[in-house]
């Protein structure tokens, strides 16, 4: 009896063990607000880092956003870059969206750091993207990488 | 009895231990039909878009048929692109039925060094501070410049949409190709500001003679007292070695 239950807790915990040691996937929340004050938040966006080129891939898996980047530097151990041109993929055509300008905070390391002049803090592999494209719609995008390449 | 205790209390502890995060895919599963965008909430605070302009109560959007909802930027009308060229063409005084005269385009924006370009070839004005070795001063990642902002981002998050003449730090005027390079104040915790902490240099703006002209990326510029190490003339910056490279 006892053997059976002490097998049952086991296999209970190696399960945990397992999930414990699997990456979250696609928990980036991805805000949207357009120029007329509508907001759109789209929870479980995935997050892909290739280069300086991020990928964020709608929940339904309908629509990627690129945003490259450029001129990536470190403010104490947190990448950052300037996004200079976003591109939206979707309905098989592909959209450019011009860019006014943006800012993306990437903090690639094992533990958590300050964001520059702020107390909100990064924490390991979260991204931070801030956009702002020529026709005034503000975008926010915050979350774990699912993948770096 | 204590066997059971004890892998009781080892099953809550490993159960504990997972991060929250791997619930996030069950959680975001609330909204259902699909994983579409919601419309936010009026209640719902943005705590990382403190930028955005204040709004009583969002309206919801009509739903897309999937994926992002851009549909004012990808449906609206093109707006003229932002020409990546931080030199602008000086107007001259003219006499009357004077006709007008066709000055030379501005440098193309991938260029740096305005009217010096290709004159960077004097000694190095070595940077003691910036780690040797290529991009060592950028933890050993390759900085490009950024095409949207001036100077490739280098100095700052000058967007070149928002630059104003109200931002200018001066400017150096090439009375030759009738052209003038636009100056702004070089931002905190940039590659700029470091560059110009590395060799102790206080920026100035740009006009005044004898300066230290620095060039950087995409045909920016900015001006700085010079002092023991920098002596008053035309650098170009090296992005890779992070040194100012004196104009001959």
């Amino acid at each position: 009896m006892f053997r059976r239950r002490f097998a049952c807790v086991l296999y209970v915990a190696l399960a945990a063990l397992v999930l414990a040691r699997a990456p979250a996937n696609a928990e980036g929340v991805t805000r949207v607000q357009q120029s007329d004050g509508a907001v759109q938040i789209y929870d479980r966006v995935n997050i892909r880092l290739a280069g300086e080129t991020l990928w964020l891939r709608s929940p339904d898996r309908k629509g990627v956003l690129e945003v490259t980047s450029g001129a990536c530097s470190f403010v104490g151990l947190l990448q950052r870059c300037l996004p200079f041109a976003t591109t939206l993929h979707q309905d098989g055509k592909t959209h450019q969206i011009a860019l006014e300008h943006g800012a993306v905070y990437m903090n690639l390391t094992d533990a958590s750091h300050h964001l520059p002049h702020s107390s909100e803090r990064l924490g390991p592999h979260v991204v931070l993207v801030l956009l702002h494209t020529e026709h005034g719609t503000y975008v926010s995008v915050k979350g774990t990488l699912d993948t770096v390449k | 009895m204590m066997k059971r205790f004890w892998t009781s209390a080892l099953a809550l502890c490993l159960l504990s231990a997972m991060p929250a995060a791997t619930f996030a895919a069950s959680r975001g599963d609330r909204g259902g039909g699909g994983g579409g965008a919601r419309p936010s909430a009026p209640a719902r605070s943005a705590p990382v878009f403190r930028a955005a302009p204040q709004v009583s109560q969002p309206r919801p959007v009509t739903a897309n048929a999937g994926g992002f909802n851009f549909n004012r930027d990808v449906n609206a009308r093109p707006v003229a692109p932002v020409v990546p060229r931080p030199a602008t063409q000086q107007v001259p005084a003219r006499l009357p039925n004077q006709s007008p005269v066709n000055y030379a385009h501005a440098p193309n924006a991938t260029t740096s060094g305005g009217p010096y370009r290709g004159r960077f070839i004097g000694p190095v004005v070595r940077n003691a501070h910036a780690p040797s070795g290529s991009w060592g001063w950028n933890h050993g990642v390759a900085w490009r410049p950024a095409p949207v902002y001036w100077g490739g981002g280098f100095w700052g998050a000058f967007a070149l949409a928002g630059l104003t003449d109200a931002l200018l730090f001066g400017s150096i005027n090439d009375d030759q190709a009738q052209l003038d390079y636009p100056s702004y104040q070089v931002q905190p915790d940039t590659p700029g500001a470091e560059l110009l902490q590395d060799y102790q240099l206080q920026q100035t703006p740009c006009g005044p003679p004898d300066l230290v002209v620095i060039w950087g990326p995409d045909n920016s510029v900015i001006c700085a007292v010079p002092n023991d190490s920098v002596a008053p003339g035309n650098y170009q910056v090296d992005p890779a070695t992070f040194t100012l490279v004196p104009a001959q």
